[in-house]
C-alpha cells in the first residue's frame, strides 16, 4: 500500500475519503431530515419571536450600562470573593481555602479502586423524568507502561461502568488495557473488542467520574460559597457556580460530595429540565478491596458467553449505542 | 406581529439550504443522539441573530454550531463520557473495511492531529470551505489559516507514514507529474 502523497490535492482528497458521512451507517445516525427538524424547531421559533430591536442608541447606552453593572460586579466579587446567601460572609482567603479543600476531596492517589455511583435525574416542567445510574470502578494507577506524552492516549486506566437508565441496567463495560469490551445483560454476553480503541482509553484516572465535570466546574472564576445550606434536611456547603446555574453540595466537616445541580439541563428528547447527579457512592478502594476483579467483566459475569467475533461486537456496540432511542420517559404514574 | 413573516420566510429558507451542511458537520463532531439538540441550538442562534447572518451564511453557520458543539460536549460527557469515547472508537477503533469507511489509515491518522489542525483540514475536505471560509470558523487570519493547513497536511503526512502497512512509495517516474511532495 503507497502512501506517499505527492500534492496537496492528492492529501485533501485522502481525508475527503475518510469522511465519515461516507459511510451510510454513520448517516442514518444524523438526526432528523430537514423538513422534521424545522418542524421540531418551529414551536421553539413560535416561543422565542425575536425580539424588538432597540434603537441604537438606547442599545449603546444599555451596552455603557451593562459594561458599568459588569465592572461593579467585577469589583464586588474581587472585594469579597464570595458571600453566602443567608448573608454571612466568606473572605477571599476563607473562599479559597475552601475551594482547595473540595477541590482535593475529589483526587485520588494512585494505587487504588476509585468507585463512584452517581444517579442522575432530569425532571421537565411538565413533570417528566429521566433517570440514569452509573456505577463505575476506576483504577487509579495505568494499567500498562505510560510513555509521553501522556494527554495521546498513551497510558491506559482500567475501569469498568455498569449504566442503568429508569431502573434498568442498559448495558456494562470495561476499559481493559486500551481495549473497550462490552457486556450485554439481554443476551448476558461478553462481546470482547478487536482491537484497541485508539486516542479514546481513559487517559486520566478520574476521566469518566461524573465529578471530574465539578472539578472542571470548580476552576470557573466567581464561585460563590453558602457554608451554611442545608440538603435534605442534613448540615451541608453549597458551592455555586456560573451564574447560579450549577450548585454543588458537600458535607462541610470532609467536603465529600454530596449532590449537584445542573438548573439547564435536557432530557433525551430535547425537553428543558432541571438535572440532579446525587453521588450515592465516593470511595477509594485500597489494599485487598481494590480487587481487580472489580474491573473484569469476566470475573463480574463467570456465566456469560464469551464473543470474540468483530461483527457481534460492532452489533453490541450498536446497539448500546441506540440503547435509549426509543426510551419512555416516566411520569409522575410511572415509566411506560 | 406584522413583520414577522418575511422574517420567518426568510429563516426557513435559509434553514432548508444549509440544514444538510449544519447536521453532517455535527455528526461528523459529536455522538448521534447529541446531532438533533446541536442543530437545534445552532438554528435557534440564526433566529435570535438573523440580522447579523453574513453573506455567505455557511461559515458562520459552522461557528455557530462549533461553539454549541464544545457546550454540548462538556454537557454530554456530564452525562455519560463513554456514550462518545465508544462512537468515536466506532469510528477510530476497528477494522474500517467493517464500517464502510472508505479510508480508515486516514482516519487514524486526523485523530492523532490536535484538534485544530484536524479542523483546518476538515472544514476544508468534509465540509466543502474555501480556506478563507474555513478561517473564518477557526476565527484566524486568512494567512495564518493557510499556514496552518500546509502545516496540518505535513503532520498528517508525517502520521499516516507511521500507519502499519505503510510502504516506501516506489520512486518517482519521471514521466509523471509527481513532485516528491511539499513535505
Amino acid at each position: 500500500m503507497i502512501t506517499r502523497l505527492d500534492t496537496d490535492l492528492e492529501l485533501l482528497d485522502l481525508v475527503r475519503n475518510a469522511d465519515p458521512m461516507r459511510d451510510p451507517r454513520v448517516q442514518a445516525t444524523a438526526g432528523l431530515d430537514t423538513e422534521s427538524a424545522l418542524r421540531r424547531l418551529a414551536p421553539e421559533l413560535d416561543r422565542r419571536l425575536a425580539p424588538r430591536r432597540t434603537p441604537r442608541r438606547r442599545r449603546a447606552a444599555l451596552r455603557i450600562a451593562m459594561l458599568a453593572a459588569g465592572l461593579a460586579a467585577a469589583v464586588f466579587v474581587v472585594a469579597n470573593v464570595a458571600s453566602t446567601e443567608n448573608g454571612s460572609a466568606v473572605s477571599a482567603a476563607q473562599a479559597q481555602t475552601i475551594l482547595r479543600h473540595v477541590r482535593a476531596a475529589l483526587v485520588f492517589p494512585p494505587h487504588a479502586i476509585y468507585e463512584e455511583d452517581t444517579i442522575a435525574t432530569v425532571t421537565a416542567r411538565d413533570g417528566a423524568r429521566f433517570t440514569s445510574e452509573t456505577h463505575e470502578w476506576l483504577s487509579t494507577s495505568p494499567s500498562g507502561s505510560c510513555p509521553p506524552p501522556r494527554d495521546q492516549g498513551s497510558c491506559p486506566y482500567n475501569s469498568r461502568l455498569v449504566r442503568s437508565w429508569n431502573g434498568k441496567v442498559q448495558w456494562e463495560q470495561a476499559f481493559v488495557n486500551g481495549r473497550l469490551d462490552l457486556y450485554d445483560p439481554r443476551t448476558d454476553t461478553i462481546y470482547l473488542a478487536p482491537g484497541i480503541a485508539q486516542n479514546q482509553v481513559p487517559d486520566t484516572p478520574q476521566s469518566t467520574s461524573a465529578l471530574s465535570e465539578v472539578e472542571y466546574l470548580l476552576t470557573k472564576p466567581h464561585v460563590t460559597i453558602n457554608r451554611h445550606a442545608v440538603l435534605h434536611g442534613r448540615p451541608a456547603m453549597e458551592l455555586t457556580v456560573d451564574g447560579g446555574r450549577f450548585s454543588y453540595w458537600v458535607v462541610p466537616s470532609t467536603y465529600q460530595p454530596l449532590q449537584s445541580v445542573d438548573r439547564q439541563d435536557s432530557l433525551p428528547d430535547g425537553q428543558a429540565g432541571v438535572g440532579i447527579n446525587r453521588y450515592a457512592i465516593v470511595r477509594l478502594l485500597t489494599r485487598s478491596a481494590a480487587s481487580p476483579a472489580l474491573l473484569s467483566l469476566q470475573h463480574q459475569h463467570p456465566g456469560a458467553t464469551v464473543d470474540h467475533s468483530a461483527t457481534d461486537y460492532a452489533a453490541a456496540l450498536s446497539r448500546m449505542q441506540h440503547a435509549g432511542d426509543g426510551l419512555t420517559r416516566c411520569s409522575r404514574s410511572g415509566c411506560g | 406581529m406584522p413583520d414577522s413573516q418575511p422574517r420567518r420566510a426568510r429563516f426557513e429558507a435559509l434553514f432548508r439550504e444549509h440544514h444538510p451542511a449544519v447536521r453532517a458537520y455535527a455528526r461528523r463532531r459529536v455522538p448521534p443522539e447529541a446531532v438533533d439538540d446541536i442543530v437545534s441550538e445552532t438554528f435557534l442562534v440564526v433566529w435570535r441573530r438573523l440580522d447579523d447572518v453574513p453573506e455567505p451564511p455557511l461559515p458562520w453557520l459552522l461557528t455557530v454550531a462549533r461553539n454549541v458543539a464544545g457546550t454540548e460536549r462538556r454537557g454530554a460527557a456530564r452525562r455519560a463520557r463513554l456514550w462518545l469515547k465508544a462512537q468515536s472508537g466506532h469510528l477510530e477503533g476497528h477494522d474500517p473495511g467493517e464500517f464502510e469507511i472508505a479510508d480508515g489509515r486516514a482516519l487514524r491518522a486526523l485523530a492523532r492531529l490536535s484538534e485544530r489542525d484536524r479542523e483546518a483540514l476538515t472544514l476544508v475536505a468534509w465540509d466543502g470551505l474555501t480556506p478563507a471560509q474555513a478561517a473564518t470558523v477557526l476565527g484566524e487570519p486568512s494567512v495564518r489559516f493557510r499556514q496552518r493547513l500546509h502545516r496540518a497536511g505535513r503532520r498528517l503526512r508525517a502520521q499516516l507514514a507511521a500507519e502499519p502497512g505503510h510502504q516506501e512509495p516506489a520512486p518517482p517516474r519521471h514521466d509523471h507529474a509527481a513532485t516528491g511532495g511539499h513535505a
